[in-house]
């Protein structure tokens, strides 16, 4: 429209050169020469083709300008030189006119290649920034790391030379004074053995809290009596109380289930417990007890001491956290013992804690599972489980977040002649399992995790497996795996290569769609530094629009909500570029042995129909896993 | 002249003392002040052999307030003790113009430079790290009170 208006313009302003050409000097007017270039090079630098007919038809007109002004009579050869030279005058601007366009389309160019080249840069920074990001973390973390280690090996330096100071100053002085009352050298002679003894328990403490701490402690549970572990340690406390004059009470209100675990570490920790108990109670009595609750059984052991202030309450968990600030003369101990304990605890799938009032006293707690019928089946004959005929009838339960994928999958399971129960969220299938132990959990992926560890610890301590898988209906078909993976947390470098080795992913852009940014860029840095180019996405639609438009090599899928899960698949799934790209799943928490996933097999890549049979076959397996 | 402690009670060191020391009573040598009452025992053992009159206190406060009564000439002060580290009892006495004199010796565990240089800030005299042989920890105070009485 703009061009079409600016050519007419320029065309009027031709034509009307032909006025102002008589009017400034008449046709012999020599200036008329000026206007054969001006037009040729305006047309030709414009490019209008319309203006340089214009500027052509002028100089024909122009001559006959001449028939029609009777004084002039022209000349032939003015006309055809005034011709020649709009002709000449239209080369030249040619010329110089193209030189003109293509330097224009030089500078364009070169603008476009720097606004890309720009771009990459800002792209190339922002990973930088999210590398460096992502480090400065990991540097923080192992800085903190590092802090509490050399902390640790201070205390327990100190730890180690407080006693050690005493035995060698005790020895030296025996050996330098001959002249020593036969008293006072027994006295000293017993410092440096109970200082010695100090010393060595105080060894063991430090080398079972690293174990405990370690995880790697090799301890089987078995099926411990609670009564037991009560009366066990009620029996290596009650010399002590005595000797301090405390009455210690040995609670006995109900018949307690058994517990799961090793007898000596629980043992350990009510000793621990009881031993605290006494040393910080000056007065009154000690009870301990235990109750049932809730599939755990709860111990405890309070005391009439000086209490404990509530801004400690939390730190006396924690190695070396003596509170040594407020009491006068407290008694002195390592400092380990509640770490170790709560290490135990915790090792057991328990918890502990402490209610105090400062003055009255303290009571600690902490929970130790029950015994499940199947732990405990070797030992108790008359609870064998292990009937198969009885265990079939323990159902399957099924957590989907979809209707139709649970309909679906437990039809099939009840056709193969399982027992199945439904659950859409993680919380429900908590409910039922407080109702009934089902033999085998199939769940997708929550959307709350904490839920999930719930599920996931409580499946640890009724001996449970869960399948985690993640089924999607593509297309009105039946629903299918949908992911070839999982990736949980901590990211651990050499388990995501061997993932993608196992699906065959090389080079090739990986994109990463994920609502968590210090999450997706700690993955980018990972592949990035194994050689994998990765596009970040915080949204689904720009991240599907994007596995459409290029070809990834594998695709990273993040914790977003159910529906935007699906919609995620669904457009991952449709396009024909992406549908048979590996997709990994990224967990939000860490996995135990008790859970094991089932996806899609490398061999299935192209395509796995049916693969709700896969599924099938596969909780078929592990459901006659947990009989054997 | 050797006094018998009573090991770890305070209040009865005082009486034994008082009761036994009489006109010695001003003239105490050194204070020695830490949570371990092993430690406290032993060095006060191999002080009073030599001759010594030796207060002890098993907290930061309990030494602040002995060393204004008794005006020691030597005090040992364990780096880590409850109500008061040893550092701040430092600082206090080394601020205050009457006990500015006093000669600090700070035990300390960790004999780490860290520690060391907070102590030196805080004005203390000596260190000892623990373990320490009492041997030349004698040696030491021995010429410490010869310098300050010539």
């Amino acid at each position: 429209m703009k061009t079409r208006f600016r050519t007419s313009f320029l065309f009027l302003a031709v034509l009307l050169l032909l006025p102002a050409c008589l009017v400034s000097g008449g046709t012999e007017s020599p200036v008329r020469f000026l206007f054969f270039p001006l037009i040729a090079f305006l047309s030709l630098y414009f490019s209008s083709r319309a203006l340089h007919l214009a500027g052509l038809a002028f100089t024909v007109l122009f001559p006959l300008m001449y028939l029609f002004t009777p004084p002039a009579p022209i000349h032939l050869t003015v006309v055809f030189a005034e011709i020649a030279a709009f002709f000449l005058c239209t080369l030249v601007a040619g010329f110089v006119s193209g030189r003109i366009r293509q330097e224009r389309f030089r500078y364009d160019n070169a603008i476009a290649t720097f606004h890309s080249l720009s771009d990459a840069l800002n792209h190339k920074n922002m990973n930088l920034q999210t590398a460096l990001d992502a480090l400065s973390e990991a540097h923080k973390k192992l800085q903190e790391f590092d802090k509490t280690k050399t902390e640790f090996v201070s205390n327990v330096s100190h730890e180690l030379r407080t006693p050690l100071s005493s035995i060698r100053s005790y020895s030296e002085i025996l050996l330098n004074y001959d002249d020593i009352e036969s008293v006072t050298q027994r006295e000293f002679l017993q410092t440096i053995n109970s200082e010695s003894e100090r010393m060595s328990r105080f060894v063991t403490e430090v080398l079972d809290l690293i174990r405990i701490e370690s995880g790697k402690q090799e301890i089987s549970f078995s099926s411990v009596r609670s009564e037991e572990l009560l009366t066990e340690s009620e029996k290596i406390i009650r010399p002590m109380a005595m000797e301090k004059g405390l009455e210690l009470v040995l609670e006995k209100t109900e018949v307690l289930p058994d517990v799961r675990g090793e007898r000596n570490q629980l043992i350990q920790v009510l000793v621990n417990l009881l031993n605290n108990a006494v040393k910080f109670t000056r007065s009154g009595s000690i009870k301990l007890g235990a109750r049932a609750r809730e599939g755990f059984v709860e111990f405890f052991v309070s005391d009439t001491g000086e209490g404990i202030f509530p801004e400690e309450q939390e730190l006396i968990f924690q190695p070396f956290a003596r509170i040594a600030e407020h009491g006068t003369n407290r008694p002195k101990g390592s400092g380990l013992g509640l770490s170790i304990s709560k290490g135990i605890v915790e090792f057991h799938g328990g918890r502990i804690w402490v209610d105090s009032e400062l003055g009255k006293g303290s009571s600690f707690f902490f929970t130790v599972p029950e015994a499940t019928k199947s732990t405990s089946g070797f030992e108790h004959s008359e609870l064998d489980m292990r009937n198969p005929v009885m265990v079939s009838y323990r159902p399957i339960l099924v957590v989907t977040h979809d209707i139709v994928s649970r309909r679906c999958l437990r039809k099939k399971l009840e056709e193969v002649g399982f027992h199945t129960l439904g659950a859409d969220t993680a919380a429900r299938a908590l409910d039922i399992m407080g109702k009934m132990r089902p033999g085998l959990i199939v769940t997708e992926l929550p959307e709350d995790w904490e839920e999930f560890e719930v599920l996931i610890q409580w499946a640890r301590e009724a001996g449970t497996r869960i399948l985690l898988t993640t089924l999607h209906i593509h297309a009105g078909e039946e629903p299918a795996l949908a992911v070839h993976g999982y990736v949980s947390k901590p990211f651990d470098k050499y388990e995501i290569l061997s993932l993608l080795e196992s699906y065959h992913v090389q080079g090739g852009p990986v994109i990463i769609i994920s609502p968590d940014r210090d999450e997706s860029r700690t993955l980018q840095v990972i592949l990035g530094a194994a050689g994998f180019d990765s596009v970040l996405f915080h949204d689904g639609s720009s991240a599907v629009a994007a596995c459409e438009a290029s070809c990834p090599s594998a695709i990273f899928i993040g914790s977003f909500r159910k529906e935007a899960l699906e919609e995620i698949f669904t457009g991952i799934k449709s396009s024909h570029r992406s549908g048979n790209v590996p997709i990994y799943q990224l967990l939000g928490t860490t996995l135990n042995r008790y859970v094991t996933p089932v996806t899609l097999s490398p061999a299935g890549r192209k395509a796995e129909p049916r693969s709700l049979y896969k599924l099938v076959g596969k909780i078929e397996k592990e459901f006659s896993k947990g009989l054997e | 002249m050797i006094r018998n402690f009573c090991k770890y009670d305070i209040l009865t060191c005082n009486v034994i003392l008082q009761s036994f020391s009489g006109c010695a009573m001003a003239g105490i040598d050194i204070i020695i002040a830490d949570d371990e009452p092993h430690i406290v025992r032993a060095l006060s053992f191999v002080f009073e052999r030599a001759g010594y009159a030796v207060e002890t206190a098993s907290d930061g406060v309990e030494v602040l307030r002995k060393i204004k009564e008794t005006k020691p000439r030597i005090v040992f002060l364990d780096l880590i003790m409850p109500k008061m580290t040893g550092d701040e009892v430092c600082r206090t006495l080394k601020r205050d113009e009457r006990f500015k004199d006093i000669h600090i010796v700070i035990l300390t565990c960790k004999g780490q430079e860290l520690d060391r240089e907070q102590s030196i800030s805080s004005g203390a005299n000596t260190f000892i790290t623990k373990p320490f042989s009492p041997k030349e920890v004698l040696t030491m105070v021995k010429i410490i009170l010869g310098n300050s009485s010539a």
